[in-house]
């Protein structure tokens, strides 16, 4: 059951931003994470702050330098099948799709999605973990077949659950943040913290903070991207493994782009070393086999996960291929 | 609401047109137009007046002795009608179908997180939460028992000090022949262990109800059960009432799978009732609290050995079975007997070795669930029985061919089949299907990273209960004062369909279309006694006594208007859709004008069938016996899968399905056509992404975003095909239906892996990750089998 809690619906981001820096307040844009999140009492709410009357926040469109603007509001849906994004970011469009199930990513906006909790079941669950303020992290020595195998710092060993955050930081889109200080734009990358730096929070956003729009930067010509997700059903379900690729390949070597894994760390991991070793290479299958075994070579796998290094390995080799051959 | 008069209210059917209820017919389910309207009302929409809401404050912890309940904090929070406790109960205070060892609350400890501490009345749900988070129980935890075998070993905790076995609930025992010895005249023989896990129910509608208790004493239950006729007597001895004081009216489950058979929200909704004040009170489980506290398929260990002659004739079986039944026994002494008896699957198999324990732990509760034991030993069976057939190089559908039991022959407890047994046809069709003749090209046909296998599995499900429990049903039929039949359905129709079947039973003998037919849902006080809706008996069972009350019925209405026309007999007359007809004269009158000339007595017409039993004594012990060994009636299956492995990934995809059943004569293809495909999308699931996470007795898994269930889209394309052989017993020549489908996806699943990848993969769910882990241990190239 739902907390006790009011809910205030602003009509403009300033009004917003007030609300937003009342104690216990939390933003509501789709409600598909939030709701759940209250009703399992993951954490309180004394305030919901609906966003959906702000109209400046929707809409996708293309912006004067030829990127593209996404509103914090844009549905899941609306990412998948735009033309612009299928056309260019093909990669943004194929992590929109495999999200949950067709209603949820007609209820589910761009802004929630890349904000959501993290699915660990301890977490969800009755557990008092670090990340909730506890002083154990249940997972360690539990059931953590679906956890990290980077980055967990030795403090929380969660996966970050989104789809489209991945491809985001292949095609190193920017966040608009907006606050009682004003506006800055936070390279994706960077919206995102590991337990090590602050394991009660998952992004940069200060209280009163809410994202308001995405920009994609103008595409490279030459760029070939995609996004691959392994999962155990076909709909509606998280990540076990993924890979979001966006790579500009010119004269049949790469000449730049990223590779960013999900489903592997408490954020979405990008893969500097994969990176390192396509990068002015022609994709061909030594470069592939040794790029998708350079990926896990760092891996830390949990006592029951360590299935996820075959499976990373198998999903680069594979996608890595599938570019190569266009 | 009329105090008296509940309003159980006869259903009649809203459909644009009136249709014809032939045997055989393929009639869309009379309930279909409700349901997907929204009509229908279940258990969990009574609400009414004044209500109350009652809740349960869970143990949340798997064993620790309750030293005391602080509700003090909980009983001050406005809105708050009462607390609870085991103090308030008068009667036994335990339930249970076979061993009544669980309470409705905990009064010395709790046995699993999901035990019931106290019951909660409140006003409305949002005080109910609030109080419920302030109950404080004192427990002194226990150590725990998470595991079978674990649970055998001496010195483990004990779930119960005061049950003699330590942690055994029911060991079983069968030798036939020369038993294990006969291992020694084998040529061949494979061995394996394999373990399947606990599976949820995942009904729609969690476990609901609602209650109240009339000025004169009654108490009245509406929930959602598979047995109320049982519940009666569990409610009644368990709060200390009379039976005849409580009734149990049953609405259409939504979805129920087992998981519904036996007190679920009953007890508790009873005992709320007898302390609101009068007020109706209502319970609705929420997603999670049916995880905790519902029961479960149960997990299993089992150990297999089968030998055989170098020709493929079997020979010789061993088996070891460990089941882990949760703290209660629930069910599981039964259901441990029915993997016993199908342990050797649908074969010839002179000797065998068969011993199984179902072992109290303090995991979740292990209970009913479609298949009900046979589901874990079809897995283990038609998998050695292909690891057999791989060494003896032998054709899988050929190995099964040569064994397959046919009417007369003995299952492997020694038990003589005297019923049809349609296995063979089941296996020679299948063998004739395009998706096992040209296997070999669809196989060699496979995309880059993809291997594909086909694997099959056979499997038999008995049905109904047993030698020793009495398997019966009352049907009652009634010609209403206004010309309509009224069926009154004694089973519950928890979504197979049998309700509809039922009319379509009455609607052919009588003569009559939909829209002449009414039913009355199970009600203790309106219908008659009929067993519980499970066991693959409903229609069989229920179907049977039907057939003799409509009959009865038909020729009283015959013989009235064959008086009144002055006929020479009732074999002048015949019933036709809304009337009788004279057939020399072409003369008619309309049922509403015949029941005028009836005396109230004569309109209802009722009969009892009861289900034959096994007569050969297969000397077995008089326990194993009440648990409901050996079955007589069997239904029988083959099918195949036909998998697409990734070998990236190591994630299985079913590609396509085949199942070919022998459930005796169809009376309704499209209900039939559901039933098996509703099976198979369940044993998919168990097959490859269902998986219950339970650490030390707490499930992690509390929702369907964690706990995977298939979904449209990973449920392939279903060929379904009955091979209708006539039972002679069955009402028109039918057996069950309900069970016999959800037996061999694993098995079939799993073959299929193995014959793709020449890897088997011991342990259920067949997961991606356990696909890759089997691929690393084994090496991509090898085979090993
Ligand atoms: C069953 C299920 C399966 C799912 N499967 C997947 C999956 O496979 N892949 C995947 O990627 N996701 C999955 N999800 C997550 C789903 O995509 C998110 O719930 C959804 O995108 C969140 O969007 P929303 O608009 O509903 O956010 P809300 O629920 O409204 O908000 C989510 C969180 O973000 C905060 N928030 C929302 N908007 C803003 C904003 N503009 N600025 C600052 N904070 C904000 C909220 O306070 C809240 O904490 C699944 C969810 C469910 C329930
Ligand atoms: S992984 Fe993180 S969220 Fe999960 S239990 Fe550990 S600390 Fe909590």
């Amino acid at each position: 059951m739902l907390p006790n809690f009011k809910y205030v619906r602003p009509g403009s981001v300033e009004e917003a931003i007030d609300h937003l820096t009342s104690e216990g307040a939390r933003v509501h844009a789709g409600g598909t994470d939030l709701l759940g999140c209250l009703r399992d009492n993951v954490f309180g709410a004394l305030k919901v702050v609906s966003i959906n009357a702000l109209d400046d926040l929707r809409g996708i469109r293309q912006t004067p330098d030829r990127g593209v603007r996404i509103g914090a509001l844009a549905t899941i849906t609306q990412v998948e099948n735009h033309e612009l994004i299928n056309e260019r970011y093909k990669g943004l469009a194929m992590g929109a799709s495999e999200v949950a199930s067709p209603q949820l990513r007609n209820q589910g906006t761009i802004g929630g999605n890349i904000c959501q909790k993290p699915r660990c079941w301890y977490y969800r669950g009755e557990f008092h973990c670090i990340r909730k303020g506890g002083n154990l992290c249940y997972a360690f020595g539990g059931e953590n077949q679906f956890h990290c195998i980077f980055g967990s710092d030795k403090k929380c060993c969660i996966v970050h659950p989104s789809d489209i955050a991945p491809a985001l930081v292949a095609f190193d889109a920017r966040v608009r943040v907006s606050g009682h200080k004003g506006d800055r734009l936070v390279p994706i990358e960077k919206f995102y913290v590991l337990p090590g730096e602050d394991v009660e929070r998952e992004t940069v956003l200060e209280a009163g903070e809410i994202v308001t729009e995405i920009i994609l930067p103008p595409i490279i010509e030459g760029t070939r991207s995609s996004y691959r997700k392994v999962r155990a059903r076909r709909s509606w379900d998280f990540a076990l493994a993924g890979v979001a690729l966006a790579l500009v390949l010119k004269g049949g070597k790469v000449e730049s782009g990223r590779v960013v894994l999900s489903g592997a760390a408490p954020v979405p991991w990008r893969s500097h070393t994969v990176e390192k070793v396509i990068i002015g290479q022609k994709l061909d299958s030594k470069t592939i086999t040794r790029a998708a075994e350079t990926a896990v070579h760092n891996a830390e796998p949990l006592a029951k996960n360590s299935y996820k290094i075959p499976l990373f390995k198998a999903i680069i080799e594979e996608e890595l291929t599938k570019i190569a051959i266009g | 609401m009329n105090d008296q008069n509940f309003d159980n209210k006869n259903t009649s059917f809203s459909y644009l047109e009136s249709r014809p209820l032939h045997i055989g017919a393929s009639v869309p389910r009379l309930d279909a137009y409700e349901k997907v309207t929204g009509k229908e009302k279940y258990a969990a929409d009574y609400y009414g007046e004044n209500l109350v809401w009652a809740g349960v404050k869970r143990a949340g912890v798997p064993h620790a002795v309750l030293r005391g309940i602080d509700f003090s904090s909980a009983v001050k929070v406005p809105g708050i009608v009462r607390v609870l406790t085991h103090e308030d109960i008068t009667g036994s205070n335990r339930q249970g179908v076979i061993r009544k060892d669980q309470p409705v609350l905990v009064n010395d400890k709790a046995r699993h997180c999901g035990d019931a501490i106290a019951l909660v009345l409140a006003d409305n749900k949002e005080s109910l939460k609030e109080a419920l988070d302030l109950i404080v129980c004192d427990f002194e935890p226990l150590p725990g028992v998470f595991d079978s075998e674990q649970g055998l070993r001496n010195g483990a905790a004990l779930v119960h000090e005061d049950n003699a076995d330590g942690n055994r609930l029911l060991k079983g025992e069968i030798k036939t022949g020369s038993g294990s010895d006969a291992y020694k005249e084998c040529d061949v023989i494979v061995e394996a262990c394999f373990q399947t896990q606990s599976q949820e129910h995942a009904y729609l509608e969690t476990e609901a109800g609602w209650a109240r208790l009339l000025a004169n004493g009654k108490l009245e239950i509406v929930c959602s059960t598979q047995t109320p006729f049982r519940d009666r007597m569990e409610v009644a001895e368990a709060l200390g009432l009379d039976p005849t004081l409580v009734r149990i009216i049953a609405p259409y489950p939504g979805g129920a799978f087992g998981g519904k058979d036996g007190v679920t929200v009953q007890t508790l909704l009873g005992l709320a009732a007898l302390h609101s004040g009068g007020r109706p009170v209502k319970m609705w489980w929420n997603r999670e609290e049916s995880f905790v506290s519902g029961t479960k398929r149960h997990a299993a260990l089992m150990y297999y050995q089968l030998g055989a002659k170098a020709d493929g004739t079997l020979h010789f079986l061993d088996v070891r079975l460990y089941f882990d039944t949760g703290p209660y026994d629930h069910l599981g002494g039964v259901v441990l007997t029915l993997a016993l008896e199908h342990a050797g699957g649908p074969y010839r198999i002179p000797n065998a070795q068969l011993t199984g324990w179902a072992v109290y732990t303090n995991n979740p509760i292990g209970g009913a669930f479609r298949g009900f034991g046979v589901t874990q030993v079809t897995a283990a069976v038609e998998q050695v029985m292909d690891m057999l057939a791989q060494k003896l190089g032998m054709d899988p559908v050929k190995l099964r061919l040569k064994n397959a039991t046919k009417r007369g022959d003995r299952s492997c407890v020694g038990k003589t089949m005297v019923c049809s047994n349609g296995l063979v046809e089941c296996l020679e069709t299948l063998s004739k299907h395009d998706l096992w003749k040209q296997a070999d090209d669809w196989k060699s046909s496979a995309g880059p990273f993809k291997r594909r296998g086909v694997g099959i599995a056979a499997a038999m499900q008995g049905s109904g209960y047993g030698p020793v429990v009495p398997d019966y049903a009352n049907a009652k039929v009634e010609l209403t004062s206004d010309g309509k039949i009224r069926v009154y359905c004694g089973v519950v129709d928890m979504g197979q369909g049998n309700a509809s079947t039922n009319l379509q039973i009455a609607g052919s003998i009588l003569g009559q279309e939909s829209g002449q037919m009414e039913l009355v849902l199970p009600d203790t006080d309106r219908t008659l006694p009929s067993g519980s809706a499970s066991a693959s008996r409903c229609t069989y069972t229920f179907g049977n006594a039907l057939i003799g009350a409509a009959e009865t019925l038909k020729q009283r209405i015959l013989q009235r208007a064959a008086d009144l026309f002055m006929a020479s007999g009732p074999h002048e007359m015949a019933l036709i859709p809304g009337s009788v007809r004279h057939l020399p004269t072409g003369r008619e009158v309309p049922l509403f004008r015949l029941v005028k000339f009836f005396q109230d007595s004569e309109r209802i017409a009722v009969h009892h069938f009861r289900a034959p039993v096994a007569a050969d004594n297969i000397g077995v012990s008089p326990e194993i016996k009440l648990h409901g060994l050996p079955h007589t009636l069997f239904s029988f299956g083959a099918c195949l899968a036909a998998v697409e492995v990734d070998e990236l990934t190591g994630a299985a995809e079913v590609k396509r399905f085949l199942a070919v059943s022998d459930c005796g004569k169809v009376l309704n293809p499209q209900i039939y056509q559901q039933q098996i495909h509703g099976g198979i999308a369940q044993g998919l699931g168990y097959a490859l992404s269902e998986k219950l996470e339970v650490e030390k007795g707490r499930i992690l898994t509390t929702g369907f975003s964690t706990y995977i269930i298939p979904t449209a889209s990973d449920v392939p394309e279903i060929d379904s095909i009955a091979v209708e052989i006539y039972e002679p017993t069955g009402p028109f020549g039918l057996k069950g239906v309900g069970e016999i489908a959800t037996n061999g996806p694993l098995p079939a699943v799993a073959n299929a892996v193995a014959d793709a990848l020449g890897i088997r993969v011991f342990e259920s769910p067949l997961t991606a990750e356990r696909i890759l882990e089997a691929f690393a241990s084994n090496g991509r190239q090898e085979s090993s089998i």
